[in-house]
């Protein structure tokens, strides 16, 4: 996981990357337009204005009432009717020959803007105040009477001339007009909204504060198509509406196709990586795992040399024939370091391709008898008796040192992993110009799973530390490389009991 | 003393015992985890000497055992597992010393008797003295002015053999009977040698020995109370 953290990751990254990177280069964004509905607009503007002109019609009658009622009735009672009419806050009566007199909807309000008229004693700030012109006590007024609208346009006032000579100024609160207005249309704009919700407009309604009171279709974005202004004496209304915008997307094929490929490269790359470098990385692992094993092998054979040695040393002088078995064993470490010796060096020249037989004129039988003899001692301490057969005595051509490689690997495997089978079966014959020689075991013989493995470098029966023996896991494996190279070869049989190895090369009778 | 050797390899087992039995211990030998266990609980040795792999039971798996109802029991691994993590598991699992092959005898000796000595009990009846030493058998020591001198069980028992016939002359066959067994056969230079090397030990002047002198023609006695 750790080396995919280095290679296959990053690579499959790269590859996503340049996969999106080419969607995004291959992709073309094409906008179709569908202009509004002419004709349901125009509708709606007319639908709406009419509203809007209805609203303000019904509140100049109001004020015109109202404006009666404050020649009329008494303060209070003007007071009671203004403060049922809708964002009135103050009505400022206005007589030619008399002082101006004020009556509040409420008498709560404290701060209000100021109505005076132009001959006024006191100069007004026209931005808090309402200045009116003298003159309008004069000349008669309209019958829908006259707007005002201060600085900032948070209050109106209406203007009437209910009889000649009077002036009824009447201060509205705008928002709270406003607020009643908008409510209104909203619930009143479901109706005649519809045709063009249906056309699927793209529409929005301004307020008088520029806010947006109802929108229609996707955001608009950009400079709207038509605007429709809408005044009304409580305020100007604005209908905005853009063209239907339909955005379609497509790839460039080409663009697409390179991206793709680019990508699968990029991703093929990475698992290609990662293998080899997971192949590096075993390889590796094996080869120190082998450096220990072969360090360890050489462990045993070293300290039955050294203890040996100072045994023989002690027993030299007065007790030689001790002396000589301790020097005999010794002999025999020797021969078991020669073995491990030979096959690191077999292993190490068939790796770096230098390995090569000199097929000479040799006694086979001769070969493995000696080899065998090498190794019985050792199996007899181990109480395995052997089973010799030799029918092989003509001298034939092969490589002797190859052949005595091989017995001695069958042979030291038998020691080392088969002694509790306590027998050791060894045929050798001459056939048809081909050496055969078997060398079976009574031992716990090897696993199916196991059969093909074994003749793997590095690999054993048994993998794991707490195992019975140790070994390189190099014997089988230059045992049938070597059997191959002589153009035979080393194959396990199948047995009911222990294990049967068979080798088999060719061996042609020496002139 | 008895120590209990369990090696799969037939001669590392044999030269082992060799160089433990030339130095007067007694030994159990165990090719195989299982007898290792069984011999530890028939043989009681005082010491254990376990490779780790070999066949039925490992090393380790006999240590665990072991050290589930012997706390105190010296154990030593002997092996070509080489790894500082065999070391590291060997060593937690309770055994007192880790001896990685290739190892020399003088190491493997000083090494059993270290891990004797660090369990020898120190109470005053493990020892006797003889004149200005004092003799500790347990813990294989000699003691002369705060100074240790390394002994082997052969020589603690010929030096408790003169100590428990102090005022007589021990002939040379009570020697060879007592120290080395009436089934062993020694060579008659074999005594003279090892009365030698222990005067190298324990004498301040081997030349002119003090503490164990030889009587003529019959042989040795103790020459300090």
């Amino acid at each position: 996981m750790r080396i995919a953290c280095f290679t296959l990751l990053p690579m499959l990254a790269a590859a996503v990357l340049v996969m999106v990177g080419g969607e995004r280069l291959a992709r073309r964004e094409v906008e179709s337009r569908t202009p509004v509905d002419r004709t349901r607009l125009l509708d709606f503007d007319e639908a709406f204005r009419n509203e809007l002109t209805r609203l303000d019609a019904i509140y100049l009658g109001h004020l015109t009432e109202l404006a009666t009622v404050a020649l009329k009735e008494p303060d209070a009672a003007v007071a009671a009717e203004a403060s049922q009419l809708l964002g009135v806050r103050l009505v400022r009566i206005f007589r030619k020959d008399s002082e101006p007199s004020s009556i509040l909807s409420d008498r709560k309000i404290q701060i209000l803007p100021v109505i005076e008229l132009s001959t006024g004693k006191r100069p007004l700030n026209p931005q808090t105040g309402f200045v009116l012109e003298a003159s309008m006590l004069d000349r008669p007024l309209a019958a829908k009477g006259k707007w005002f609208a201060n600085g900032d346009a948070t209050y109106l006032v209406h203007c009437s001339q209910p009889e000649p000579g009077v002036l009824v100024a009447v201060l509205i609160e705008r928002a709270t007009v406003s607020e009643r207005t908008v409510g209104h249309l909203l619930s009143w704009l479901e109706t005649p909204l519809t045709p063009l919700r249906e056309a699927g407009a793209r529409l929005l309604i301004e307020k008088p504060d520029g806010e947006s009171l109802v929108a229609l279709g996707p955001q608009s974005r950009g400079p709207a198509a038509s605007i429709i202004p809408i005044r009304s004496h409580l305020g100007h209304w604005q209908i905005r509406s853009w063209d239907g915008l339909v955005v379609t997307h497509s790839h460039d094929p080409a663009t697409l196709t390179v991206a793709t490929t680019l990508a699968l490269l990029l991703a093929a790359s990475g698992i290609v990586l990662f293998q080899q470098q997971k192949r590096a990385l075993r390889l590796a692992a094996e080869r120190v795992s082998f450096v220990n094993r072969v360090s360890h092998e050489l462990g045993t054979p070293l300290t039955n040399l050294s203890l040996n040695l100072d045994l023989a040393t002690d027993s030299l002088e007065h007790r030689p024939v001790e002396a000589r078995r301790r020097l005999g064993l010794v002999a025999e470490e020797i021969e078991r370091l020669s073995r491990l010796v030979a096959n690191v060096l077999t292993f190490s020249q068939r790796e770096r391709d230098t390995l090569q037989l000199k097929p000479v004129r040799c006694l086979p039988a001769e070969i493995i008898r000696q080899t065998l003899e090498n190794f019985r001692p050792a199996l007899e301490r181990r109480g395995i008796e052997i089973d010799a057969d030799f029918s092989a005595d003509a001298a034939v051509m092969l490589d002797p040192d190859a052949l005595s490689q091989i017995t001695g690997n069958l042979l030291s495997n038998v020691e080392k992993y088969a002694a509790a089978g306590k027998w050791l079966g060894l045929d050798c014959t001459v056939r048809e110009n081909f050496l055969i020689l078997e060398v079976q075991d009574r031992g716990e013989g090897i696993p199916a799973a196991a059969r093909q493995r074994i003749f793997a470098p590095f690999e054993r029966v048994l993998q794991t530390t707490n195992e019975g023996a140790s070994g390189t896991g190099l014997g089988l494996s230059i045992g049938r490389d070597l059997a191959q190279r002589m153009g035979g070869e080393l194959e396990l049989l199948q047995s009911e009991i222990g294990a049967t190895f068979r080798l088999r090369i060719p061996a042609p009778t020496a002139p | 003393m008895t120590i209990l050797i369990a090696e799969d390899d037939p001669l590392t087992l044999e030269a082992l015992a060799a160089c433990m039995e030339s130095e007067g211990f007694t030994t159990l030998r165990a090719t195989d985890g299982r007898q290792a266990v069984e011999l530890w609980r028939s043989g009681k040795p005082d010491l254990l000497c376990l490779d780790i792999m070999m066949p039925i039971l490992d090393g380790y798996e006999v240590c665990r055992r072991v050290r589930a109802s012997d706390h105190s029991l010296p154990i030593l691994f002997l092996s070509a597992k080489n790894q500082e993590i065999d070391v590291v598991v060997g060593l937690d699992l309770g055994a007192d010393d880790f001896i990685r092959k290739p190892f020399t005898r003088s190491e493997v000796m000083a090494r059993i008797r270290a891990a004797l000595r660090r369990s020898a009990p120190r109470d005053a009846a493990d020892r006797f003295i003889l004149g200005d030493l004092t003799v500790r058998p347990r813990s294989l020591i000699a003691e002369r002015n705060g100074k240790n001198i390394d002994l082997t069980p052969r020589e603690i028992a010929m030096l408790r053999l003169l100590h428990d016939h102090r005022g007589e002359a021990v002939s040379r066959d009570v020697f060879l009977d007592t120290c080395w067994g009436i089934d062993y056969f020694p060579d008659s230079r074999t005594l003279d040698q090892h009365i030698l090397l222990l005067r190298k030990k324990i004498e301040l002047d081997p030349a002119n020995p003090i503490i164990i002198q030889t009587v003529r023609a019959i042989g040795y006695r103790l020459g300090v109370l």
